[in-house]
C-alpha cells in the first residue's frame, strides 16, 4: 500500500489522520463542502510552508549562510547573493527599480533557457524523427509516410490563426480533428489514471487504515 | 512598455546563457555559472515571498474579519507547522520526523484524495460535453470510449488483442498526432520566449 | 434540476466509491489483468538498466506530482528495488517542490525498508526550474551525506558525467520534456528513461518514438507488466506488494463506459430524430 508509514505509535496517528482527511476531501462528493473547504486551506498552507522550509533550508542555507557564516570577507559575491534573494523575498512590498534586477534576471534565463531548449531538444529531433523514414519494409515505411502526414497535418492545425488559402484551410480543418481524436484517445488514459488514483485511496482506507486488505 | 534597464538586462542575460550554450569557452561559462546561480537565489527568494504573502494576506483577512475566519487560521497553521516542524532548533530540516509526518498525514493524502475525485468529475464533465450538442465534443468522448475498451484488464486471447491494439494505437497514431502538438507547442514557445527575451511586444512586467 | 437527478448526484458518486471498495476486498480472477500484453516499455527499460555495466550510478530526477504519483508509485518502487538489486548507486535531485516532498517520503521509506545506505545518496531540491537543470550539467553540490561519504565525493568531483543513467520521474511541470530540452544537449549522451503518469503521454511520446528518452513506463498497463516481470530478488521486500487490483478498474472503466456511452447513444438518437424530423417537413 502507500507505505509511507512505519510502525512507531506516531506513524499510527498518522495513519489515522491520513484517513481522516482522505474522508473528509472524498466526503465532497456527498455535498459535504464547508470541512472539504477547511482541508483545502491547510493544504495550502502545508505546501507554501514547506516550499519557504525547502528554499530556507536546501538553497539560501547552504549557498548563501553557511560559506559567509563560516567566513564573512572570504567571498564578497555572496553578499550580491544575500541582496538579490533579499530583493526577490521582498518584492511585493519594493518599489519596481530596487526588484528591477532579479526580474530582468529571471525573465532573461527562463527565456534564453526555453528558446534553446525548444529549438535543441525539441524542435530539431522531433522535425527530423517526423521526417526519417523508419527503417524496414514497405509496410513501416508506409506507417511512417502516414505518421509523418498526421503529425504535419496536426502541426498546421495547431498553428495556424487566420485561414489563407484553401488547401491550407483544409489542411488545418482536418488537423484539428485530427488533435480532437488524439486528445479524445489521451482522456481515455487519463481516465484510466484517476481511477486507479481513486482506487489508490480507497486502497488505503482499507489497507493502512482498516487492515482488511494485507 | 518594459522599462528600458530591465529589458537591456534580460537580453544580456539571454544571450549570454544561449552564448554558454552554442560556445564553448571557460570564461563565458564562468559568467553563465554566475547567471544561473543568480537565477536559483531569485527563485529561492521567489518562493518566500510567496509564503510571505500568502501569510500577510490571510492576517490581514482575520484582522478586517473577512471571509473564512477558520480557512484563514489553517492556512497560517499549515505554514506555522511546517516551519516550525523544519526549522526549530535540533531540527533536520526537510529531512526531519516531524516534517516528515506532515507529509505523510497530511499533505500528500488531501492532495492525493483530490486527484481520486478528478475521475468522478472527468467522466462527469465528458458526459455533460456531449450533451451540449457540439461536434467536436461528440468525437472526442467517441476517441475516449474507444480507448477506454482497449484499456479494459482482461487477461487471454482478448485481452492480449485489446491491449496490442491499443499499444499500437497509442504507439504509432495517437503519437503521430502529439508529436505534431508537440513541435506545434516548441515553435510557439520557441517564438514567445525569443521575443520576451528581446523585449518584442511583451506587456510591462 | 429535479430533486431526484441531484439526489443521484450525490449518492451516485458515493455508492461507485463503496461498490470499488467491495469489489476490492474480493480474490483475484485470473479472467482479469492489469499489465500490458506487449512487452515492449518493460523490455526497454529492462534493455537499459542490463547495458549499465557494473556498480553503475544512476541519478533519479524526482519530480512526481503529489496528486498523480500513486499511479506511478508501484512502479517507481520496483524500479528502485531493480536499479539496487543491480548494484546500482541512486542519487535523488528534484527540482519542484512537490517532486522534493515525494522524494522525501520515498527516501524515508527506503531507509525504513534498510536499503543500503551507502548506495542513496539525497541531492535535495534545485529551485529556479529550468536554470535549476542547467545549473545540475554545470556542478552538483551533494551537501553533508554522512551514510554516503564515498558517493556523495565522486559526484562533488565530477558533477553530472559521473553517472550512467538519469531516471526521470515526471509528472510536474519540469518532467523528461524538460531534462531532454535542458540537460540532455549539454552533457555527454546518457541514457534517459522515464517513469510518468499518464497525464504526461502526448508529451513524451514522441520523445520515445525520436531515441531521445531510451525507453518508458508511461501509462498503468506499462507499468504493471514491469513490475510483472522485473526481478529484485532478496530487494522484494523494497517493491509495494499488490497495486491496483483489476477488478474495480474493470468495475471504474464500465461505470466510465456506461455514464459515456450513454450520453453518446443519446446524442445519436436525438440526432437521427431531428434528421427524420427534417426528412418529413
Amino acid at each position: 500500500m502507500s507505505g509511507l508509514f512505519g510502525d512507531g505509535p506516531a506513524e499510527v496517528v498518522g495513519t489515522w489522520v491520513a484517513a481522516l482527511v482522505t474522508l473528509v476531501v472524498l466526503g465532497s462528493m456527498l455535498g459535504e463542502r464547508r470541512v472539504f473547504g477547511w482541508s483545502q486551506h491547510l493544504l495550502a498552507g502545508l505546501a507554501t510552508g514547506f516550499l519557504a522550509l525547502v528554499a530556507i533550508r536546501e538553497v539560501i542555507a547552504p549557498r548563501l549562510v553557511e560559506p559567509l557564516a563560516a567566513d564573512p570577507g572570504g567571498r564578497p559575491e555572496l553578499w550580491g547573493g544575500v541582496a538579490l534573494v533579499a530583493a526577490a523575498a521582498a518584492a511585493p512590498w519594493l518599489p519596481r527599480r530596487i526588484t528591477a534586477v532579479p526580474t530582468s534576471v529571471a525573465i532573461g534565463a527562463l527565456a534564453a533557457f526555453a528558446l534553446a531548449g525548444a529549438v535543441v531538444g525539441t524542435l530539431l529531433p522531433q522535425l527530423g524523427a517526423a521526417i526519417a523514414r523508419p527503417g524496414g519494409g514497405l509496410g513501416a515505411t508506409a506507417v511512417g509516410v502516414i505518421g509523418a502526414v498526421v503529425t504535419g497535418l496536426v502541426l498546421i492545425g495547431f498553428v495556424h490563426g487566420v485561414p489563407r488559402g484553401r488547401i491550407l484551410t483544409s489542411a488545418a480543418a482536418v488537423g484539428r480533428w485530427l488533435l480532437i481524436v488524439g486528445i479524445g484517445a489521451w482522456l481515455g488514459y487519463l481516465v484510466l489514471s484517476r481511477l486507479i488514483l481513486l482506487l489508490d485511496r480507497i486502497g488505503f482506507l482499507l489497507g493502512d487504515w482498516l487492515g482488511l486488505v494485507p | 512598455m518594459r522599462r528600458p534597464t530591465i529589458t537591456g538586462l534580460v537580453v544580456v542575460v539571454g544571450l549570454l546563457l544561449l552564448a554558454d550554450l552554442l560556445v564553448v569557452n571557460s570564461a563565458l561559462q564562468d559568467v553563465a555559472g554566475v547567471v544561473v546561480d543568480a537565477t536559483i537565489l531569485v527563485a529561492a527568494g521567489a518562493a518566500l515571498a510567496a509564503g510571505a504573502a500568502l501569510v500577510a494576506r490571510r492576517l490581514g483577512d482575520l484582522w478586517r474579519r473577512r471571509g473564512d475566519p477558520i480557512g484563514a487560521l489553517l492556512v497560517i497553521a499549515g505554514v506555522a507547522a511546517m516551519i516550525a516542524a523544519g526549522l526549530r532548533p535540533g531540527s533536520d530540516g526537510t529531512s526531519d520526523p516531524a516534517v516528515q509526518w506532515l507529509l505523510a498525514a497530511l499533505l500528500i493524502p488531501i492532495a492525493s484524495t483530490l486527484f481520486g475525485l478528478l475521475f468522478v468529475s472527468t467522466i462527469a464533465a465528458a458526459r455533460r460535453s456531449v450533451a451540449t450538442g457540439s461536434r467536436e465534443a461528440v468525437v472526442l468522448v467517441t476517441a475516449t470510449v474507444v480507448t477506454i475498451v482497449l484499456l479494459v484488464p482482461l487477461s487471454g486471447g482478448i485481452g492480449s488483442w485489446l491491449s496490442d491494439a491499443g499499444g499500437s494505437v497509442l504507439g504509432s497514431a495517437v503519437m503521430s498526432v502529439f508529436r505534431g502538438l508537440l513541435i506545434g507547442i516548441a515553435l510557439l514557445g520557441a517564438v514567445y520566449a525569443a521575443r520576451t527575451m528581446l523585449g518584442i511586444g511583451t506587456a510591462d512586467e | 434540476m429535479s430533486e431526484r437527478r441531484v439526489s443521484w448526484a450525490l449518492l451516485g458518486p458515493g455508492l461507485l466509491v463503496v461498490v470499488l471498495g467491495a469489489a476490492w476486498l474480493l480474490p483475484e480472477l485470473p479472467a482479469l489483468g492489469l499489465e500490458a500484453s506487449d512487452d515492449g516499455a518493460p523490455a526497454g527499460m529492462g534493455a537499459t538498466f542490463d547495458e549499465l555495466g557494473p556498480d553503475p550510478l544512476v541519478l533519479v530526477g524526482f519530480d512526481a506530482d503529489i496528486g498523480t504519483y500513486a499511479e506511478v508509485r508501484p512502479t517507481v518502487r520496483t524500479v528502485m528495488a531493480d536499479l539496487l538489486a543491480r548494484d546500482a548507486r541512486i542519487a535523488f535531485v528534484s527540482l519542484t517542490v512537490e517532486g522534493r516532498a515525494v522524494a522525501l517520503a520515498e527516501q524515508a521509506r527506503l531507509e525504513r525498508a534498510e536499503a543500503n545506505a551507502n548506495r542513496l545518496l539525497d541531492l535535495g531540491l534545485i529551485p529556479g526550474a529550468e536554470a535549476g537543470l542547467v545549473d545540475l550539467t554545470k556542478g552538483i553540490r551533494p551537501g553533508e551525506n554522512p551514510t554516503a561519504q564515498a558517493f556523495a565525493r565522486e559526484v562533488a568531483a565530477t558533477g553530472i558525467a559521473a553517472f550512467d543513467a538519469i531516471v526521470v520521474v515526471g509528472g510536474n511541470d519540469l518532467g523528461p520534456r524538460s531534462w531532454i530540452e535542458q540537460v540532455a544537449p549539454r552533457i555527454e549522451p546518457v541514457p534517459i528513461v522515464a517513469i510518468t503518469p499518464s497525464v504526461l503521454l502526448p508529451e513524451v511520446l514522441p520523445y520515445v518514438a525520436s531515441g531521445q528518452l531510451a525507453a518508458l513506463l508511461g501509462t498503468p498497463r506499462d507499468g504493471a507488466a514491469y513490475r510483472a516481470t522485473a526481478e529484485v530478488g532478496p530487494l522484494e521486500r523494497l517493491v509495494e506488494p499488490g497495486g491496483p487490483r483489476p477488478l474495480p478498474v474493470l468495475i471504474g472503466l464500465l461505470v466510465a463506459l456506461g455514464v459515456m456511452g450513454q450520453a453518446l447513444v443519446v446524442r445519436l438518437i436525438g440526432a437521427t430524430r431531428s434528421l427524420g424530423d427534417r426528412d418529413d417537413a
